[in-house]
């Protein structure tokens, strides 16, 4: 009989030993009454949709308020007189599959393709655009307003042959429209030095032309 | 004897008690992080349907920060700590602490480095505390 009861005393001893442990680690821990919140994001496989232009058009200094919506090409031209710049927007909502608010935009690229250039090398800035403007409307003087920051500049050489296509990167741009932190408003395409008695009119496909019209190629993960 | 016959199961019954409540504690605390599983403190999700992210990306095609919605109230106060990955890689993370009064429910998390976003393939946030 006395064989067993320091048997006994030696089980609670052990349960109060253990719950002394349990004790001094939650205590060591600082974790009595903590938050851990864990959220994973695993992204699926990329997605490209290519989207054709839903409004393009140019504007011309020269002639201020006329519109150019349906002409077969869209032009840029830097001289002060005849200052051209040309809009073009996509409808991100008619990607398929439809691209989710909290998608990942790998990479976005604005796709036009040269009609003609008449003459020079020049640089060229795609620039988001921050007003309103329809195709059919949009003139010289009411143009809408563009970013102060230029999305992507690209350089046109001298002779590039007609059928070229030219693109700026515009992945940050599409990004900001998906996630509704921007307006797609579309972008402004003009000469990076507006300005001087003379420039090179670059001359690009409408969607109107019959081929080469421009093109949003758009990479996603969600 | 008869004393001692009374007390001796008493003892074990206490005794089996205790062990068997040490049991069942550990059974039923919650480990939401694999790193505190061999802990015993009592943890617990601050967010219980998940975060959205949005990413900001620059003009060259980089993630400079992310901003984390649908957080849940009773996460104001803790430390929200991101980490973009490429496969088990990380490519960029961020810290920002929410804030304990006039929590909106995001949050945005400068990162660094900067990761291409076409080479980020998941997006692991932590809230710890409040």
């Amino acid at each position: 009989m006395r064989a067993r009861r320091p048997a006994a005393a030696v089980g609670l001893a052990a349960a109060l030993t253990l719950a002394s442990v349990s004790i001094g680690l939650a205590a060591s821990l600082g974790l009595s009454s903590a938050h851990l919140t864990t959220v994973t994001k695993s992204y699926s496989a990329p997605v490209t949709c290519t989207l054709s232009a839903t409004a393009d058009s140019y504007v011309n200094k020269l002639v201020a308020t006329t519109n150019f919506g349906t002409s077969t090409v869209l032009q840029v031209n830097p001289t002060t007189l005849a200052t051209q710049r040309t809009f073009v927007r996509f409808d991100l909502t008619t990607c398929s599959p439809a691209i989710p608010s909290d998608a990942l935009v790998q990479s976005a690229t604005v796709r036009l393709t040269v009609a003609t250039l008449t003459t020079g090398t020049r640089t060229y800035e795609l620039r988001s655009v921050t007003g309103s403007w329809t195709e059919t409307g949009v003139t010289w003087n009411n143009q809408p307003t563009a970013a102060s920051s230029v999305t992507a500049s690209t350089n046109v050489s001298l002779g590039t042959a007609a059928g070229t296509v030219v693109q700026w990167t515009a992945t940050s741009d599409v990004e900001s429209f998906v996630t509704g932190a921007g307006t797609n408003l579309g972008w402004r395409l003009g000469d990076s030095a507006e300005g001087g008695a003379v420039g090179a009119t670059l001359q690009l496909n409408s969607r109107e032309a019959a081929t080469g019209q421009p093109q949003l190629v758009v990479t996603y993960v969600a | 004897m008869a004393l001692l016959r009374l007390r001796r199961p008493f003892a074990i019954g206490v005794t089996a008690s205790l062990v068997c409540l040490q049991i069942a504690v550990a059974a039923s605390l919650p480990t939401t992080a694999s790193k505190l599983g061999g802990g015993t403190a009592a943890v617990s999700s601050c967010d219980a349907d998940g975060f959205t992210f949005h990413h900001t990306i620059d003009s060259t095609g980089t993630i400079t920060a992310v901003t984390v919605t649908s957080i849940a109230a009773a996460c104001a106060g803790g430390t929200l700590r991101l980490t973009l990955a490429n496969g088990t890689t990380s490519v960029g993370s961020g810290t920002t602490s929410l804030p304990s009064s006039g929590f909106s429910g995001s949050a945005t998390v400068t990162v660094s480095p900067t990761p291409s976003s076409s080479s980020v393939t998941a997006v692991y946030a932590v809230v710890e505390g409040p």
